[in-house]
């Protein structure tokens, strides 16, 4: 029986291989999660960004450069246009009267007020004021974007990988070619077992890579292990479901577009809401997978919590399998 | 014309006997759902500051009521009543800052006590804003900064429709990106694209149909949560033009994407970078002092703005239009390419 599980898991690496379809696979999420890496220090590292002129004091660029992002500009004009564009910029140019401060006006709240402390203070530098400020920290230097980017990609990338492999297995059943496994040596759960098991090692893959992309070095590893095979398993339903309720692959594509509603859903609501709302997601898999990441990345995972999440998502996939068996077998006949 | 609008009423009967059309109406009312029952009118941001102040019992109750009075708006101000329980609050609660005040040499100190994962800038910042007040206090003080807004009626959306653009945008705009490729090799695997390859209709016009029918979804889903969400405040011939265009580009590079692979799974999976990469321009959008030229030179970066500009009250036309106008150029040298590509690869 292992055997010929292999022996199809093998057929599909190689033609995968063959015309760069697992390679691509593969490499796509690494690029994204490479993308977001390159983000994370720039995002919401600046809460300013001003525009000055080329003939301001050296002295002052230099302050503002310690504040926020500075672009240099030929002339007002270039200045003006700049402030015109569509993102909050704000324009700063000394006069002989003092600074020239120009807004579009339609700034987020705050960033007026933002600039208008520094300026304010670099002009009044020589003051002694009568106040201390220090700062100190933590030591806590993960970036709430770096730490729920890295877990919602993992959430989704285990989702969509493991996803396109089952949507693979429907094309196949479109082409026939479960017909022809009747007639074969190989059973057919053998045939969707091996299948499936792309399912589960590619989502693996990519969970590794993007913790390794990101920094995560030190996370538990037979944790990250049981956490991503439960999302695998979701996304082996969400597949089935989507491939098996859709005649066409115009429906079933856009079927996945509604179908990534409860992962966003999910994911946002876990990061952004209150825990007392939390109760209303605990319906979803993807919430528990979510939470399950968030915590490996945090390092504060215990074995306890991980397997209870993991029982959770089981739980929830068996039941939706349970539900939809008849339709599931009917759509592989 | 005539085999044109022959074809495209084929693909309007077949999209409406499938599920499809319903689908993307379903997606719509989904998303009308979200922001109007989930997301609320304006974001109540809260953050929370954990306060410690090492002073002397008797100063205590006045620092924690002048204090207190002081904080701004969705600022929430928790006491602590040690260093260490400033910590630990601060690490069971990441998103939190905290503030500890002593006093040395008669002066206050204001020690912030961050995560550790604020730039040198943001501490900068902070630092300024907190001293603002103070110096204005003290004598000697002068203020040399004229303000000049260039647009004294610029209009703030509230944040519900503030999101409709990203929605717009990856839901309707670009939504040929996605299903055009389906929609291909649907045809492909029915063979209707062999019983074509017979008829006297060219390469161009079964492709452009597809795009009509592409630009019918995206006008109607488009169309159906701006009218919900925005109502009245929508301009909806402006709307509607800027859709158009932004939906013939979609389709245009979903067309010239779909016909670089040869199956529907390897397009789809282009096709989903393309959306990412789009995607990322709503960071930009949501975050407006972040915004790398990469980002603004994603076609995803004025699309956003420029349904923005839909939405408000004097919205800004020459910035609708020129965007409109080089969607479509695009769109359409993009489907000569497509087309040319389409016209060897597209055969029995």
């Amino acid at each position: 029986m292992l055997t010929r599980i292999i022996a199809v898991l093998t057929r599909d690496l190689k033609s995968g291989l063959r015309d760069a379809m697992i390679a691509y696979i593969m490499i796509v999420p690494i690029l994204i999660a490479i993308v977001l890496k390159l983000l994370v220090p720039s995002a919401g590292a600046n809460l300013i960004h001003v525009a000055v002129l080329e003939s301001a004091d050296p002295a002052f660029i230099s302050m503002l450069e310690d504040h926020g992002r500075v672009e240099i500009l030929a002339d007002r004009d270039a200045l003006v246009n700049r402030v015109s564009a569509v993102d909050d910029v704000i324009g700063l140019i000394e006069t002989p009267q003092g600074t020239e401060m120009i807004a579009g006006g339609n700034e987020q709240e705050g960033t007026v007020e933002m600039v208008t402390a520094v300026v304010d203070l670099w002009q009044n530098r020589d003051l002694e004021i009568p106040v201390l400020v220090r700062f100190s920290d933590v030591g806590w230097e993960l970036s709430p974007l770096a730490q729920y980017g890295t877990s919602f990609l993992i959430v989704f990338v285990s989702v969509f990988g493991g996803m396109v492999v089952m949507l693979n297995l429907v094309e196949e059943k479109q082409a026939n070619t479960l017909a022809a496994i009747n007639v074969s040596a190989i059973s057919r759960l053998e045939f969707v077992v091996g299948k499936g098991l792309l399912g589960f090692i590619l989502p693996l893959f990519h969970a590794f890579a993007i913790l390794l992309i990101m920094g995560f070095t030190s996370i538990h590893i037979g944790m990250t292990v049981v956490v991503v095979l439960s999302i695998a398993l979701i996304s082996l339903i969400f597949g089935f479901v989507i491939g098996i309720y859709n005649d066409n692959s115009m429906s079933a594509v856009s079927s996945m577009k509604i179908g990534f509603i409860p992962i966003f859903g999910s994911v946002f609501g876990a990061m952004f809401l209150d825990s007392q709302w939390h109760p209303f997601l605990y319906w979803s898999p993807f919430y528990w997978a979510f939470r399950s990441i968030d915590q490996i990345i945090l390092q504060q995972a215990v074995w306890n919590d991980m397997l209870l999440n993991s029982l959770y998502i089981l739980l929830i996939t068996m039941m939706v399998f349970a539900l939809l068996y008849k339709r599931i077998k009917r759509g592989f006949a | 014309m005539n085999r044109l609008i022959a074809t495209f009423r084929k693909d309007m009967t077949m999209s409406f006997r499938s599920f499809y059309i319903y689908i993307e109406v379903i997606m719509a009312v989904i998303i009308i759902g979200v922001l109007l029952f989930v997301v609320p009118e304006n974001f109540q941001t809260e953050s929370h500051v954990y306060m410690y102040a090492n002073v002397e019992a008797e100063m205590q109750d006045m620092l924690i009521e002048m204090m207190n009075g002081q904080a701004a708006e969705g600022m929430v101000l928790e006491w602590t009543d040690s260093e260490q329980a400033l910590y630990a609050a601060l690490e069971a609660d990441r998103s939190s800052s905290g503030v500890m005040i002593s006093f040395e040499n008669e002066k206050p100190v204001f020690e912030f006590v961050l995560q550790g994962y604020e730039s040198q800038s943001v501490r900068n910042i902070l630092e300024k804003a907190f001293l603002a007040e103070s110096v204005q206090m003290v004598s000697g003080y002068q203020s040399s900064i004229n303000l000049v807004i260039l647009d004294e009626t610029a209009e703030k959306l509230p944040d519900r429709i503030n999101l409709l653009p990203v929605l717009l945008v990856l839901n309707s705009a670009l939504i040929g990106l996605f299903i055009i490729t389906s929609y291909i090799y649907i045809d492909k695997d029915e063979g209707t694209i062999t019983a074509y390859s017979v008829t006297p209709a060219a390469t161009w016009q079964y492709l452009l149909s597809k795009m009509g029918m592409m630009l019918f979804t995206g006008t109607l889903t488009g169309l159906l949560t701006v009218l919900a969400v925005a109502g009245s405040r929508v301009h909806i011939l402006h709307f509607l033009i800027f859709m158009a265009a932004c939906n013939i580009f979609g389709s245009a590079l979903g067309l010239l994407v779909s016909s670089f692979f040869n199956s529907m799974t390897k397009s789809l999976g282009a096709l989903y970078v393309v959306v990412i990469i789009m995607g990322l321009a709503s960071v930009s959008y949501m975050m407006p002092a972040f915004s790398p030229l990469l980002i603004r030179l994603l076609p995803a970066y004025p699309m956003l703005y420029a349904f923005r500009q839909t939405l408000l009250s004097h919205p800004d036309l020459g910035y609708i239009y020129f965007w409109a106008a080089a969607f479509t150029a695009a769109g359409l040298i993009l489907f000569v390419f497509a087309n040319l590509r389409f016209s060897k690869t597209l055969t029995v």
